[in-house]
């Protein structure tokens, strides 16, 4: 016990309570016990379903890949040994290398191409903007399966594509996506045709929360569209970019569904993802632990990423 | 749509559930964060296979068997017919018997079989992919006393019993105890269009493969395409490779290898000849040059509408060809490596089936299995699709002329025990070395050579 803070009895030791200058002074009334727990209640009905199905599930995963486990018979303790094995296996960085790609296609330029589209946009009203919103915006209402399943059609030796080569007069009969080269891109291509839409949205409802005033002085300085852009426009979407990047690059480093339907890794290794590196291993190969420290290891990895992002977009950055 | 069987165990997703779901399960409800004292899985019960059998069926009590299975269209069929006749023999015994696709099945079978109320028969596919855990986990009971009882060797070739054993420390299989029976085979070789190769003066069956190679470079040299292929699943392009080493390699040199005895290699005489032979016919533009970016189903439509002389595929193709062509497709062979050397093809049984290690009634599943593979059985099985692997038997259902054509192979195959397994079977991730490897064949972006360096580390890394 402290000397000279015997009077009051209730104050937890350290005194900080009277410490913090903007803190209110209610909540802390009444029993420090009460008021210390019930924000805890208010939360309390979501974070348990959250730790039921996110946070104990986390940590099971972290726990399996601890072991060599098949999936049935009794695992064996393994430490870190499937990280180990992991890490140092080429097929797993290929998958990271073709993950790289995705960042660009399904990440990268849909926020370019939105950012481009929603400066054009907000310099002057479009009639049928609407329309145009929700045309753009249809890809991402559509299940992942189902746009893979119709790309693959459209990809095909007789396809759409080659069907719209052959206007320009180039005839081609590749089916692409079982080319070496052309089916990593191509699926790529997929991702920025499903990001850009829900990019360019959500920049657009940014820049209408712009002043148009900011626009005005900008205009009334002399700022042409691309000193406007720079200077009212990209900052004021701050916020926007920031939650783009985020859904966009955890779409492109998780991303499984697209490549499993429509290439399967292949042709050859060329469009495996750690994605289809899991599912290869938990469900064919029946390293159930060896896929659970891939999973580990790419959680770790979209954690780092979203990380700067957040950080570098902060808004008192 | 067609669910494979063995052929294709990488064929389809098998993602669903989470397979620790249970545990975690167990864990939360028990109310504790004690992970850390239990490992994951079960630990294998001690197996009590010397017990002794009965090979006849209690009459007086009620019994209740249930079966789970993936057979469907006229496979399943067939087994609804024999459970309807075998409950008309045994009254009290009623069998229940749940399909689950394959593509499901797979994914599911380690918790079923794990699960406190298993069912007592389970169709459990050959090799490391379910057998193997299962076994490992004592899952599976031991069929050999039956197997002797029922005589079951005598009704097989040795071949085809070998492929459903397994070691108890499920390292290797082809060997060891007995863990199931199965109805009816599966089998590669070749369909080829009429009306084509009446065109090109090309004669069927072919001889050898000397034979193979004219009609091929004939076919070419007309500007159309000789093989017909779809392989973007990874797995079809296999079967030309396994199909072409099935006729270059001694059959126990493959045996040995999938069944991972020591010393087995990859790299033998036999296979080098079958990859260099795969990739010559990929350079001189024998496949069709979208092979890899088009499926099966694409493959069968297309050799449908005339793409394509010859389309190397299993019996799994038959129906879906015969629908589609009538009368213009025909089955026949690969050939041997010499004329009047012994039949040899990729091929194995269907799936077997397999006893629960916790079936109340292990005498009355292995009477029912019993049943269901006896010549008796045949015509029924016959008239189902299935190719009978009992040698008796055979004839009876009326089947269409291309079931005919396969069956008249089946057989010569059968006659000589010379099923040469699938390359996939020889470890767990084999399909995941392998068929990418045989895209890049197909594609001449890798060399014979280091296929069978990077399939032979694969097998080694296994084994050792």
């Amino acid at each position: 016990m402290q000397k000279g803070v015997t009077t009051e009895k209730s104050q937890p030791p350290g005194g900080f309570r009277d410490a913090g200058a903007g803190r209110s002074g209610t909540a802390g009334r009444g029993s420090p016990g009460e008021s210390r727990l019930i924000p805890y209640l208010y939360i309390a009905p979501a974070f348990v379903i959250f730790a039921l199905f996110v946070l104990v599930p986390l940590g099971h995963t972290v726990w399996l890949s601890l072991f060599k486990w098949d999936g049935v018979s009794a695992g064996e303790w393994a430490g870190l040994k499937n990280y180990v094995s992991e890490l140092q296996d080429p097929a797993l960085r290929l998958a990271l290398t073709h993950s790289m790609v995705f960042v660009v296609t399904f990440c990268l330029i849909p926020v370019a191409l939105g950012l481009i589209l929603a400066a054009l946009l907000s310099r002057r009203k479009i009639w049928g903007m609407t329309v145009f919103r929700t045309i753009l915006f249809l890809p991402q209402v559509v299940a992942m399966v189902v746009v893979g399943v119709a790309w693959r059609w459209m990809y095909a030796d007789g396809g759409t594509v080659n069907q719209v080569l052959q206007i320009f007069g180039i005839s081609a009969n590749t089916a692409w996506l079982g080319d070496f080269n052309w089916a990593l891109p191509l699926i790529g291509l997929v991702g920025t045709w499903v990001m850009f839409g829900l990019c360019m949205v959500l920049f657009l409802a940014g820049v209408g929360k712009i002043d148009t005033e900011l626009y005005d002085a900008a205009r009334v300085d002399g700022a042409g569209p691309v000193r406007e852009f720079f200077t009212v426009t990209l900052p004021g979407l701050r916020q926007e970019l920031s939650v783009a990047l985020t859904i966009t690059v955890i779409a492109a480093l998780r991303s499984f569904d697209l490549v499993y339907v429509t290439t399967g890794g292949g042709p050859g290794k060329s469009t495996i993802v750690p994605g289809t590196e899991i599912y290869r291993l938990a469900f064919r190969d029946g390293e159930v632990g060896a896929a659970c420290a891939v999973a580990v290891l790419l959680s770790i990895l979209i954690f780092l990423i979203v990380l700067v992002i957040t950080r570098l977009l902060r808004e008192d950055g | 749509m067609f669910t494979l069987r063995a052929p294709a165990p990488h064929a389809s997703g098998r993602i669903s559930r989470r397979p620790g779901s249970t545990l975690l399960i167990a864990a939360i409800s028990v109310g504790a964060v004690t992970l850390s004292a239990c490992a994951p899985g079960s630990t294998a019960s001690t197996g009590s296979s010397s017990a002794a059998i009965a090979t006849t069926v209690p009459s007086a009590d009620k019994i209740d068997l249930t079966m789970s299975h993936f057979e469907n269209g006229g496979n399943s069929d067939a087994i609804n017919t024999l459970i309807k006749k075998y409950q008309e023999i045994h009254p009290n015994v009623t069998i229940k018997a749940t399909y689950t696709s394959f593509t499901d099945y797979g994914k599911s079978i380690k918790l079923t079989m794990s699960s406190d109320t298993p069912p007592d028969i389970a169709e459990v596919g050959q090799a490391y992919v379910m057998q193997g855990p299962l076994v490992k986990a004592g899952l599976l009971k031991p069929l050999d006393a039956y197997a002797q009882a029922y005589g079951w060797d005598t009704r097989f070739k040795s071949g085809l019993l070998a492929q459903s054993r397994f070691q108890p420390d499920a390292k290797s299989f082809g060997s060891g105890n007995l863990y199931g029976l199965a109805l009816g085979g599966n089998m590669v070789g070749i369909y080829y269009n009429k009306a084509t190769l009446a065109k090109l003066g090309i004669t069927i069956p072919f001889a050898d493969q000397a034979a193979l190679d004219a009609a091929l470079a004939k076919v070419k040299s007309a500007g159309q395409v000789p093989i017909e292929l779809g392989n973007s699943e990874q797995w079809p392009g296999n079967h030309v490779l396994s199909s072409l080493i099935a006729q270059d390699a001694p059959i126990d040199q493959q045996l040995n290898w999938i069944y991972g005895k020591s010393g087995a290699t990859f790299s033998n005489d036999g296979v080098k000849k079958a990859t260099e032979k795969m990739a010559s016919w990929a350079k001189s533009g024998y496949f069709d040059p979208s092979a890899n970016g088009n499926t099966n189903d694409d493959a069968i439509a297309r050799f449908a509408k005339g793409t394509g002389a010859l389309m190397i595929s299993g019996n799994w193709s038959l129906a879906n060809l015969a629908k589609k062509m009538g009368d213009n497709v025909g089955f026949t062979a690969m050939p041997p490596a010499k004329a009047g050397d012994p039949a040899r093809a990729t091929g194995a049984t269907t799936s077997p089936f397999a006893v629960s290690a916790k079936s109340k009634h292990p005498d009355v599943a292995a009477n029912f299995i019993d049943f269901m593979t006896r010549p008796e059985a045949a015509a029924t099985l016959s008239a189902g699709g299935y190719a009978p692997v009992a040698p008796a038997g055979q004839a009876a259902a009326p089947v269409s002329a291309l079931q005919k054509q396969f069956n008249d192979v089946w057989s010569k195959v059968l006659a000589d025990d010379g099923l040469c397994l699938y390359l996939d079977w020889a470890t767990t991730s084999m399909g995941d070395t392998l068929f990418p490897a045989v895209q890049e064949l197909i594609a001449s972006k890798t060399d014979p050579g280091a296929l069978i360096t990077a399939v032979q580390a694969d097998w080694t890394k296994a084994h050792s």
